[in-house]
């Protein structure tokens, strides 16, 4: 119990700075200049409901936890952290909220998350499981990095064909959330590849954003393929 | 004299005395089971059993509170025989009294009704009988039993449990008629008597790929009907869903497996519930405690269980097939809950639905602890059945994480520490929309 409390406790820079918070909104509102970029050929959708803030708040909060939670350096370790299966609930749950609001299965969703499943259950099974700690970390053998990379590249393409414009924060924060995790398998390659040449401590900083830089391009490329 | 609502209430008093006595036993029994000296062995509690108990008595309780029990008493009866073929270590004497509570569950209905439903019975009946003639041993606690292992009586016990659970109504997607009907405490309850076997020894390969297969299509075909019907029929597919997971759980053979069938049946009295209680509500918005896609209920954390037992058992396309199954699970309840928003109030809300979600948010959040008293003893006691191909276990202090062969972590759910972190988050979140409404006003004055 003290365990929890202390970790908890321990957790507010993850929460107010980075991977969440302040840096995950800003980061999220760029996100979504560039995807609104990609996608350029069709036009916003309009948002489903015109809702109040504090539900527009709550949609946000379970991304913003994700995000928190997120395995990325540097961030201060937590001991806690989540799978695919969570982060996906998590990340998903503001799309859930407006798909439910629609009338039904839109079209354009059913190919999207079997891209975005079938990626993720390729990630699971590249790197021997699915919590995200381990997906960012590098598989032992040649079939394993296919199916993590592979994996990767399947999540990415599954959000560019679910994504459906710019459709205020909660959405946001939920893309930002699934591009990281399309990130940590580039993230583990970069980290792998470049273990022995960066000097100590370097690698925390400068590899995410040089793997979310990557994972952003081929998002955008995505997004203007589908 | 009672009149009919005194009655109504009685019974629902009595099953849950019922249902308390299930824990009650599931806690006695943690141990070891018990086995008194008396009866020569008639008698035997485990914590299959108990689990079995609790469900049989919350699926009666959801029955009773949905209001579709159209006898309450028959209702008590037939979950009074089923709790007695829980407690029974007499293989034979559990089939008669199952054929006992099918009787008393179709009597009064046409034979051409009546027979269909009988049709499970039947083949339990021949698969038990099958098992303890050629063994020659009937308690199944005893050495010998095993020896009555056979495939004809796999599958006649498996074709029980498919066709108890109404799986026939997926071909087609027509649940009418009494072939492709699910009773509701028969139903799940047909499981017992396949997840028994474990007690008896290991499943051969053959048997663990038939229980995995058609469990795993069985559970993603009916959450694709649920997600494609209309609204008001998911209370239609969502039990045939998490039957189809229970028998995938089955089929997996291992410790995690058994933890997904547990989840499963233990998810289902409140699902039933819950979506009967929310049927022609304005704005049944506790619902979202029921989705499988909030992170906070029951139907969350069996599709978690369900993902990370097939990926500790090493299935990918399993992993992929409950996983898909639970999101497309997820779309009818979800557009239930986000139904009539903004058009009648948000309060008050039925009192059963209120219920149905606080448990289902209770055993959502207090999965490791229904994992300590019900799951675990269970699959300590029927370890011999097993594989050690996965295994769910507590992670103390924060919540539940999924161990493969090698006790190597594939998959966590620290629902105690995420619970934790989202006090925190919607703190500060309503700290932040104070603030902005403060300076909204002084804006504005």
């Amino acid at each position: 119990m003290g365990e929890l409390l202390g970790a908890l406790g321990l957790a507010w820079p993850r929460l107010l700075i980075y991977p969440g918070g302040m840096f995950a909104l800003g980061l999220a509102w760029l996100l979504a200049r560039w995807m609104v970029m990609g996608k350029r050929s069709s036009p916003p959708a309009p948002l489903p409901l015109r809702r109040e803030r504090e539900v527009v708040i709550i949609d946000a909060l379970p991304p913003l936890l994700a995000l928190a939670l997120l395995p990325l350096p540097p961030a201060r370790g937590f001991p806690y952290g989540i799978d695919l299966v969570a982060a996906l609930a998590l990340l998903g749950w503001p799309r859930l909220r407006a798909l439910a609001a629609g009338s039904g299965l839109a079209s354009g969703v059913l190919p999207g998350y079997g891209l975005l499943l079938l990626g993720g259950a390729l990630m699971g099974a590249g790197a021997g499981g699915v919590e995200l700690s381990r997906l960012g970390r590098a598989p032992d053998t040649a079939l394993g990095w296919a199916l993590l990379l592979g994996g990767g590249g399947l999540w990415l393409a599954g959000q560019a064909r679910l994504y459906d414009g710019d459709r205020g924060w909660a959405r946001r924060l939920g893309e930002l959330g699934h591009l990281w995790v399309g990130t940590l398998p580039i993230l583990a390659a970069l980290a792998a590849g470049a273990a022995d040449r960066l000097p100590t401590g370097w690698a925390g900083w400068t590899l995410p954003p040089l793997a979310l830089i990557m994972a952003a391009l081929a998002l955008g490329a995505a997004l203007r393929v589908s | 004299m009672l009149n009919a609502v005194s009655a109504h209430r009685f019974i629902g008093f009595l099953l849950t005395l019922g249902l308390l006595a299930g824990l009650g036993m599931a806690w006695l029994v943690r141990d070891a089971p018990l086995a008194p000296g008396l009866a020569h062995g008639l008698l035997r509690a485990d914590a299959l059993g108990a689990l079995f108990a609790v469900v049989t008595a919350g699926m009666a309780l959801a029955e009773l509170g949905a209001g579709r029990a159209d006898s309450p008493a028959r209702l008590l009866v037939v979950a009074g025989l089923l709790a007695a073929a829980y407690l029974s270590g007499h293989l034979g004497v559990m089939a008669g009294l199952f054929a006992l509570a099918g009787f008393v569950r179709v009597s009064g209905r046409q034979p051409a009704a009546a027979l269909p439903m009988a049709l499970p019975l039947i083949c339990l009946a021949l698969g038990v009988a099958s098992m303890g003639i050629q063994a020659g041993e009937w308690r199944y606690g005893e050495p010998g039993a095993g020896a009555g292992l056979n495939s004809g009586a796999f599958a006649l016990l498996l074709l029980a449990a498919l066709l108890g659970g109404g799986l026939l109504a997926l071909v087609d997607g027509r649940d009418v008629g009494p072939a492709r009907q699910l009773d509701p405490l028969l139903g799940p309850a047909m499981l017992y008597p396949l997840l028994r076997l474990d007690s008896l020894g290991p499943w051969n390969l053959g048997w663990l790929a038939a229980a995995l297969l058609l469990g795993g299509a069985a559970a993603l075909w009916a959450a694709w009907r649920a997600a494609t019907d209309d609204l008001g029929r998911a209370g239609v597919w969502l039990p045939r869903y998490m039957i189809g997971l229970a028998l995938a759980g089955a089929g997996l053979g291992s410790g995690a497996g058994l933890a997904l069938a547990a989840f499963a049946l233990l998810s289902m009295p409140l699902v039933t519930l819950g979506l009967s209680a929310a049927a022609g509500r304005p704005r049944p918005w506790p619902l979202w405690s029921l989705c499988t896609a909030a992170p906070c209920g029951a139907p969350f954390v069996l599709a978690w269980v369900g993902v990370a037992a097939a990926t500790a058992g090493r299935v990918p396309a399993l992993t992929l097939a409950l996983w898909a199954a639970a999101l497309l699970a997820a779309v009818p309840v979800a557009r239930l809950a986000a139904s009539g928003w903004g058009e009648g109030p948000w309060w008050p809300q039925d009192t059963r639905l209120l219920l149905a979600a606080g448990l289902s948010a209770a055993l959502g959040m207090g999965a490791p602890l229904a994992l300590a008293l019900l799951v675990r003893p269970m699959v300590s006691q029927l370890a011999g059945g097993l594989s050690p191909m996965g295994e769910i276990a507590l992670w103390p202090w924060a919540g539940l994480i999924a161990l493969d062969s090698a006790r190597q972590p594939v998959a966590s759910l620290p629902t105690l520490a995420m619970a934790g972190l989202m006090i925190i988050l919607a703190a500060i979140a309503w700290i932040g929309t104070r603030l902005i409404s403060w300076r909204d006003r002084r804006d504005e004055g």
